[in-house]
């Protein structure tokens, strides 16, 4: 498989002057998607969160590259959230708790750091893949973190329509982004979700249930363990 | 109170332990079949270990957030999934395994399943006599009950409804839960202990017999000499670091594993132990399941009440679609993740209106394709849905679409990567045929992994005998859903429960 690795993404960039090269490098893409599916990359859960938390990785495997502030994010990478966040939860004129009052892009590197490393680095490859590939693809002259929102946003909806690895990219790129908005308490009472509620309604544990009346042990059936030395 | 659960040992308290320990059973995992097993064993008298891969988490530490609790108590923080990437396996992974963190329903093994099994596979053992008074006890201890009206909720009332209309069989759901609290968050654990997990009952109760539990504990291999189980090697692991703090080697007369279908198989693996025919790790079933969403005029509010009510069983038998549809709620983040809504002002406007949104919960009896096994550091779990049961999916996501518009649903969402609405029922056929069995296509989860440590009479083709042990090496048994020879279609919690109950007299009769 030919590697789309990380610090190889500048250098795609460069190398795509010519119409020759780009034709090779959208071949190369194709064969990345598809030999993104041989290595399995996606097994640590690309598709995940169906209730939100589990997702994505998009973040340097390294933390040598890490962001100010954030625990794996790097500024390239964070920059790549931060356009999807303005255009996957334009929340302005809407009812929803606005996207600028919920750290999403906290959330999103805090679910990321908790990943196996392994999971994240090959994920990374996703994100980086999906960044580039406006200007690898001959689509734009610059990459997704640097489109426009309009321009953006239809690209995004591109790969949530393209062949099955794409589709599958945005699909976990999206969830990880609703996934990291609306797990904030302050996004539920706009959809009157109740959250937590069991302390609010004073709802008792009720601790362990009474132990069903058991048989007597037959001698026969005593451990032959403290015979052995067991404690 | 005291609570007998505080002595679980934990990484802490293990770092420093004994390396050598004696017992007269190991029991590797603390889930369904586990749990029960070890209590049976230490009612009798019998000393038990319990070994647990993940955290103990006591109830009071639940939040019923989800995304929180999927973090701290399911397997790889939720991140399980296919090779493909296009299905979540999600399990337990902490002192109670998948039983802190299901749904509550239960079902006993279904009559044709067990007549395919004593066909196919010479469980003849296994019939609905032989199995029921372990039912009946275990759905005694657990307060197993069908939903009275209280606990169905609208969003299960819109799908009875539409089932109503339609003539179609629909019945209330049957629960292990006490005084339930009515709170939607039986996926995030059950904050109050209404929920009749393995936590709150057959573990405790085992301790109370002087069973113990090590936590954090991950059996590395099995021990074995001479064609008879001998113990087990486990190693102590720092749940934050994943750092290895200690190894222990348990020697015990009877190894009982029950870590689940998926780490079961690989513990074997691991051990190059009890592999002669061939089928460790094969034959991985796991009910993929979807949610199908229906807007309605009225609001729902999905994600209040019991999180299942009713289920319709219509095209439960193969012959008439081999599916059940389960009135199941779901929250926010459900709501928007599980079938596509567009990008930006289309996806929020969707969301603006989740008060409005039925979901129904698909459940297929698939078939027995997938396999595990270890990669280097990695597990594997190779699974992709077989042509034979996405046409089965594509007749449940029909069911439900008619259902919903009988009920009143102004639309119908597939749980498609792709953003697919059903507008009018005379629709329905038309765009559900039009989805093709292919990556990525659609939404599914699983809840059930089963089925990589057959049972069977045959030690040619399958890895333990009926009665739980394995075919090649004596006082080896396995006790969980790994035993099933296919999948059981519903929800499998009481029939491992039941298995492993059975399992456990046969382990009793073996240690005599």
């Amino acid at each position: 498989m030919s590697a789309f690795r990380l610090q190889e993404g500048a250098d795609l960039h460069r190398r795509s002057g010519s119409s020759v090269q780009q034709v090779h490098l959208k071949e190369s893409i194709k064969s990345d998607l598809a030999g993104f599916n041989r290595r399995a990359f996606l097994k640590g859960g690309l598709l995940c969160a169906i209730g939100g938390s589990s997702i994505l990785a998009g973040c340097s495997s390294s933390t040598s590259s890490v962001a100010k502030g954030f625990k794996v994010l790097s500024a390239d990478t964070a920059a790549i959230f931060t356009k999807l966040i303005e255009v996957a939860l334009p929340t302005a004129g809407t009812r929803l708790a606005p996207v600028s009052t919920i750290p999403v892009l906290a959330n999103i590197d805090k679910t990321l750091s908790i990943l196996d490393p392994s999971i994240r680095a090959d994920l990374s490859l996703a994100v980086n893949l999906f960044d580039y590939s406006p200007t690898l693809l001959g689509l734009h002259f610059t990459r997704f973190q640097n489109l426009n929102n309009t321009e953006a946003s239809q690209y995004l909806e591109g790969w949530q329509n393209a062949g099955s690895i794409q589709r599958g990219i945005a699909t976990a790129l999206k969830k990880i982004v609703y996934a990291s908005y609306w797990r904030d308490e302050r996004t539920w009472s706009a959809i009157e979700f109740d959250g937590a509620v069991s302390d609010t309604w004073g709802l008792k544990a009720l601790g362990n249930a009474p132990m069903p009346v058991s048989k007597s042990v037959p001698e026969n059936k005593r451990s032959t363990a403290e015979a052995k030395g067991y404690e | 109170m005291n609570n007998i659960m505080s002595s679980v040992k934990t990484f802490e308290e293990l770092k420093n332990h004994a390396t050598e320990i004696v017992v007269d059973a190991v029991v590797v995992g603390s889930g369904a079949g586990g749990a029960v097993l070890a209590y049976k064993l230490a009612a009798a008298g019998k000393k038990v270990l319990i070994l647990e891969a993940g955290s103990y988490k006591p109830s009071s530490t639940f939040n019923e957030v989800f995304p929180d609790m999927i973090e701290m108590l399911y397997q790889d923080k939720g991140n399980q999934a296919n090779s493909r990437g296009d299905l979540v396996i999600l399990q337990g992974q902490c002192v109670g395994g998948s039983t802190v963190v299901n749904g509550c329903v239960t079902f006993r093994v279904p009559d044709h399943i067990l007549a395919d099994w004593q066909k196919d596979f010479g469980l003849g053992n296994l019939t609905e006599a032989s199995l029921k008074p372990h039912f009946e006890e275990i759905e005694r201890n657990l307060s197993v009950h069908e939903n009275a009206p209280y606990e169905i909720n609208i969003n299960s009332r819109l799908l009875q409804k539409g089932a109503d209309k339609l003539g179609w069989s629909v019945k209330p759901l049957k629960r292990n839960v006490k005084q339930c609290g009515l709170t939607g968050h039986c996926l995030s654990g059950c904050k109050t202990d209404r929920k009749q997990s393995m936590l709150v009952t057959y573990l405790p109760w085992a301790l109370e017999h002087g069973a113990e539990i090590y936590a954090n504990c991950r059996a590395e291999r099995i021990i074995a000499s001479n064609g008879v189980a001998q113990g087990i090697v486990a190693q102590v692991v720092d749940p934050a670091s994943g750092a290895v703090l200690n190894s222990l080697e348990i020697k015990a007369n009877q190894v009982i594993v029950a870590a689940g279908a998926i780490q079961t198989p690989l513990l074997f693996q691991r051990s190059e132990l009890g592999n002669s025919s061939g089928q460790v790790g094969k034959n991985f079933a796991c009910h993929p399941s979807t949610m199908v969403l229906a807007e309605f005029e009225q609001t729902v509010h999905a994600w209040r009440g019991a999180m299942l009510g009713v289920y319709i069983d219509e095209f439960e038998n193969p012959e008439k679609g081999g599916f059940v549809l389960e009135g199941g709620g779901a929250g926010p983040m459900e709501l928007g993740l599980t079938t596509e809504r567009g990008t930006g002002s289309e996806y929020l406007s969707f969301m603006e209106r989740a008060k409005h949104y039925a979901s129904c919960v698909t459940l297929i009896h698939d078939h027995n394709v997938g396999k595990v096994y270890q990669d280097g550091a990695k597990k594997v779990i190779e699974y992709d849905l077989s042509d034979a049961d996405f046409e089965t999916m594509q007749k449940s996501f029909k069911a439900a679409a008619k259902a919903y518009f009988a009920a009143g649903a102004i639309r119908v969402f597939l749980p498609t990567v792709k953003k697919i609405t059903i507008e009018r029922v005379e629709d329905i056929d038309a765009v559900v045929d039009a989805l093709k069995n292919e990556a990525f296509t659609l939404r599914m989860v699983s809840y059930h992994p089963q089925g990589t440590m057959r049972m069977g009479a045959d030690k040619s083709n399958s890895v333990v005998d009926p009665y739980g042990q394995c075919h090649d090496l004596k006082n080896l048994y396995v006790a969980d859903a790994s035993l099933f020879p296919t999948s059981i279609l519903v929800n499998p919690q009481l029939s491992v429960y039941a298995l492993s109950s059975y399992i456990a007299d046969h382990v009793l009769k073996g240690a005599g």
